[in-house]
């Protein structure tokens, strides 16, 4: 169920809140959660139900395996469990979304052929699955003990908020508001301020921008003037963003209305003077995830490698970010190209780039961010070559393809209010405003109220549009 | 003070209460009709849903094994989800004046996007890919598009012209095709569009004219050939289009049939004061314009029956507004509920001297011409490849005596659509 439907936002939502706090028993409340957790999924997903509570149990029975082998100090059996509880969530995750990606490359390497029907993939499997191995990892780890109570790790695990597009969270991030469900009236307010934004985020400003990057990325590059692909690249890089962010600012507001704190998942990252600063302010959570998970354990791993050890990890973990957003080639080498810079900046160039002029720093990263973003919108890479030829003018500034017969012409001034969302100033004075308080809040919050009207006549006149990232 | 600027937000969920008091209230009121849209509203009625209230009864039975099974199925099905989501949507209170009002801030972010541009014609909102011609005051479609996948569907198109020709060496093929507005040159966008279809697509059809095919043409001579011979608001033919149309089919038709009875005269044209039609185009993007008039050609038609999918029709469409009675409801969609009967099949029995029988093929464009054609035939059976999806023409030739076979419409139905309007032979 989209955030951004009018089901969630006038149905869903306030009945969830109101069986979440009408409950006499705190302890409920985490019962609550799972069931509405499980309606939300199955009205977008319902014949992947079986996979969450698969997940659940999978998660949940060898947490305890690895918490009780601890117990009794066998640290050989922890160390077998966990590498199976990692083993069965890959397992699940790899058999939905890269079994036909890597028989794709054994039937054209190998004298074979292989056929296979791809599957639909569950919704959120990628996020989901990743909080389930972070889990498993952090028991393992002795960050906390195994989650006893089947309900309140299942409440987690499956937590509408962060369901299909994360933040992806550790158990250790919620544990205490799961213990103890707490009513917070003023939070609440917050998260309806974080829900408006988002929501008119993704509703007036990203799907206003897809619909215009949908029609240039689906015409002929070749007929394509450099005006018209500069257009969509800045489009698509502001609109992935709004989407994103606007997503997360979602999940995080209904979150406090719930009385969690949910991580953060975006700091501006377009205004990074690096791709390495980029990668702490993009998609936050998940680069967190793959550091904590596989960067740090392969630098110890690896710690006896002296030639272009940190280089060499980077490879190996944008490799994998780039296939964990998709099972094609395209991701994978959007991934090869980000950890290819970060080694090239881990190799001395970013003492270089530190020296340079800010404006030297920011254009650098930005640039290198929209190429980026090429690789990962256009999934045939056979195609690269003509759109960078359109980009660089090999077919005129305009040509056979236009603003007009395209008929974007009119998308142009969402630009505005999209880099001014991209850009830290109108979030910086709206944190002013809520520090000071008084009238000045009063009339931000009549704004938040005329944003959330405004964009209701968004959705009901033009309908809304899946997420992006749900598709990963 | 402090408390209250705090907790002001509160009104975020006292909208959200309003809305769910709106749908209780309106929870069991049968379904309203939305002119503009021409659709039914998806009504929030759960217990009308049958399944539900299967597992209702269940449930009242003790039987919750069933009802519970009742419920996964009718949860886990798409098309409950769809179709509840279409409700709360179409429910939602204040809609349609809010679909107006974002529609009008659509035009107005159009108007600064356009506003250092010297554009003649621009977009009417930001979903339609209609756009309203300053010049003259109307709204059209963009221009239709010749490229390689035209050409390749106009080459499917002409061989299936000649299959089902050879198929059928005894009878008569003609096609009366009516240039529109989107393929002509006098499009006001299409200088904007390289691939703009300029007349080129019924150029290379004639060009590779299927043999034993007789082609009419109806071509716009420029924009005023337009004005004058379609709304400014709906993409259909007024009645100066349908009686030109009438008279040129005619023509084309008397050069097989030398018996044919002159062409019925119209006495009048009569114009409905208190409708002011808006189209297709005005419906869809709420662009504040003027209607058109209405108007109708009023002839002296021999007696005839008019059978709908079998069905005999006592009073026909035309008689009742004649009468007066007709709805005057802003965007009805006057065309169709004059016009036509939006159906697969119709059959005109006329009272005449005739021995032929035709088949009449064609899209709403047609609708306008069945009874004025028809009066120059025995039999005429008329059909919509649209809703007549499983036509097969040796099949309906098989079981009908039909001598000449027309076909009419625009590009798409003379020639370019493989949807529809490719003939199963």
């Amino acid at each position: 169920m989209p955030f951004s439907s009018i089901t969630f936002i006038f149905l869903f939502l306030p009945i969830t809140l109101i069986a979440f706090y009408v409950l006499p028993r705190k302890g409920w409340r985490n019962l609550v959660l799972v069931l509405t957790s499980l309606v939300f999924f199955a009205w977008s997903d319902p014949t992947h139900i079986h996979i969450l509570f698969l997940s659940i149990i999978i998660n949940y029975l060898w947490g305890c395996f690895i918490g009780k082998a601890q117990a009794q100090n066998a640290t050989k059996s922890a160390k077998t469990q966990m590498w199976i509880g990692i083993l069965l969530n890959l397992g699940l995750l790899g058999f939905y979304k890269y079994t036909g990606f890597f028989l794709d490359i054994l039937n054209s390497v190998l004298p074979i052929s292989i056929d296979y029907a791809q599957k639909a993939l569950p919704l959120g499997i990628s996020f989901f699955t990743f909080s389930g191995i972070s889990y498993i990892l952090d028991i393992y780890n002795e960050i906390h003990p195994p989650e006893k109570n089947l309900v309140r790790f299942s409440s987690y695990l499956i937590m509408f908020p962060k369901l299909v597009q994360g933040p992806i969270t550790r158990f250790i991030q919620v544990k205490d508001e799961l213990l103890q469900p707490k009513f917070i009236p003023l939070g609440i307010m917050e998260g309806v301020r974080r829900f408006i934004g988002g929501l008119a985020k993704k509703v007036i400003l990203a799907d206003s921008l897809g619909m215009a990057t949908n029609k240039v990325f689906a015409t002929e590059f070749n007929e394509m003037g450099a005006g018209l692909a500069w257009f969509g690249l800045i489009a698509y890089t502001l609109q992935i963003y709004l989407d994103f962010s606007g997503y997360t600012d979602m999940a995080i507001g209904v979150g406090q209305m719930l009385g969690f704190k949910l991580p953060e998942n975006f700091n501006f990252p377009y205004i990074s003077r690096s791709i390495s600063d980029f990668w702490r302010r993009w998609h936050i959570t998940l680069g967190a995830w793959f550091r904590t998970y596989l960067f740090i354990p392969l630098e110890f791993a690896r710690k006896k490698a002296k030639n272009l050890r940190q280089q060499s990890n980077l490879m190996i973990v944008f490799l994998l970010t780039g296939l964990w957003h998709g099972a094609s080639w395209n991701f994978v080498i959007w991934g090869a190209y980000y950890g290819l810079i970060l080694a090239i900046e881990a190799s001395g160039f970013s003492k270089m780039l530190k020296k340079a002029a800010p404006f030297f720093q920011y254009a650098y990263a930005i640039i290198l961010i929209m190429i980026g973003w090429i690789f990962f919108r256009i999934t045939d890479v056979s195609k690269w070559g003509s759109f960078f030829s359109a980009l660089f003018g090999a077919n005129g500034w305009t040509n056979l393809v236009t603003f007009r017969s395209l008929n974007i012409l009119f998308y142009l001034p969402f630009l505005i209010p999209a880099i001014l969302l991209s850009l830290p100033f109108l979030h910086q004075f709206g944190e002013k405003i809520k520090a000071k308080g008084g009238k000045a809040l009063l009339v931000l919050d009549m704004g938040y109220i005329a944003l959330f009207l405004f964009t209701i006549t968004f959705i009901l006149s033009k309908g809304f549009t899946a997420f992006m990232y749900v598709e990963f | 003070m402090k408390k209250f600027t705090q907790y002001f937000l509160i009104l975020f969920f006292l909208i959200v209460l309003f809305v769910q008091i709106s749908w209780l209230t309106n929870l069991g009121a049968s379904p309203e009709e939305s002119v503009v849209e021409a659709r039914t509203l998806v009504a929030l009625e759960p217990a009308s849903n049958p399944n539900l209230g299967r597992a209702l009864d269940f449930i009242e039975q003790g039987n919750y094994r069933d009802a519970a099974e009742i419920l996964i199925n009718l949860y886990t099905s798409a098309s409950f989800v769809n179709k509840f989501e279409r409700a709360t949507s179409d429910q939602f209170p204040f809609r349609m004046p809010i679909i107006q009002f974002s529609k009008a801030l659509d035009r107005g972010i159009i108007k600064i996007a356009y506003g250092l541009l010297k554009d003649t014609a621009i977009p009417a909102d930001m979903t339609s890919d209609i756009y309203y011609d300053k010049t003259n005051n109307q709204l059209v479609f963009s221009p239709n598009l010749f490229n390689e996948a035209a050409k390749e569907a106009i080459d499917e198109r002409i061989s299936n012209y000649e299959d089902i020709i050879q198929s059928h060496p005894d009878k008569n093929f003609y096609l009366y095709y009516h240039q529109t507005l989107e393929n002509s040159e006098f499009h006001p966008l299409s200088t904007s569009f390289a691939y703009a279809d300029r007349s080129q697509s019924i150029g290379y059809f004639e060009e590779n004219l299927p043999e034993n095919l007789v082609l009419k043409k109806f071509m716009l001579e420029g924009m005023e050939d337009h004005l004058e011979n379609y709304y400014r608001t709906d993409h259909h033919w007024n009645v100066y289009g349908i009686l030109k149309a009438y008279g040129d089919i005619h023509d084309m038709l008397a050069s097989n049939y030398p018996g044919i009875s002159p062409m019925l005269e119209h006495k009048d044209i009569l114009k409905f004061p208190d409708i002011k039609f808006l189209g297709l185009m005005a419906r869809r993007t709420f662009y504040p314009i003027k209607g058109d008039d209405f108007a109708v050609e009023i002839v002296d038609s021999p007696a005839y029956e008019m059978k709908v999918n079998d069905q005999l029709i006592e009073q026909n469409l035309r008689q009742t507004y004649f009468e007066g009675n007709y709805s005057t409801v802003p965007y009805t969609n006057h065309y169709n509920e004059f016009y036509g009967y939006v159906t697969n099949y119709t059959e005109y029995t006329f009272e005449n001297d005739s021995n032929r029988n035709l088949l009449f093929i064609g899209s709403s464009y047609r609708y306008a011409l069945d009874p004025l054609v028809a009066s120059h035939y025995k039999k005429t059976y008329c059909v919509d490849l649209r809703y007549f999806t499983d036509f097969s023409l040796s099949e309906f030739l098989a079981e009908h005596d039909v001598d000449d076979i027309l076909i009419i419409g625009d590009n798409n139905v003379a020639f370019e659509d493989l949807e529809y309007w490719k003939i199963n032979p």
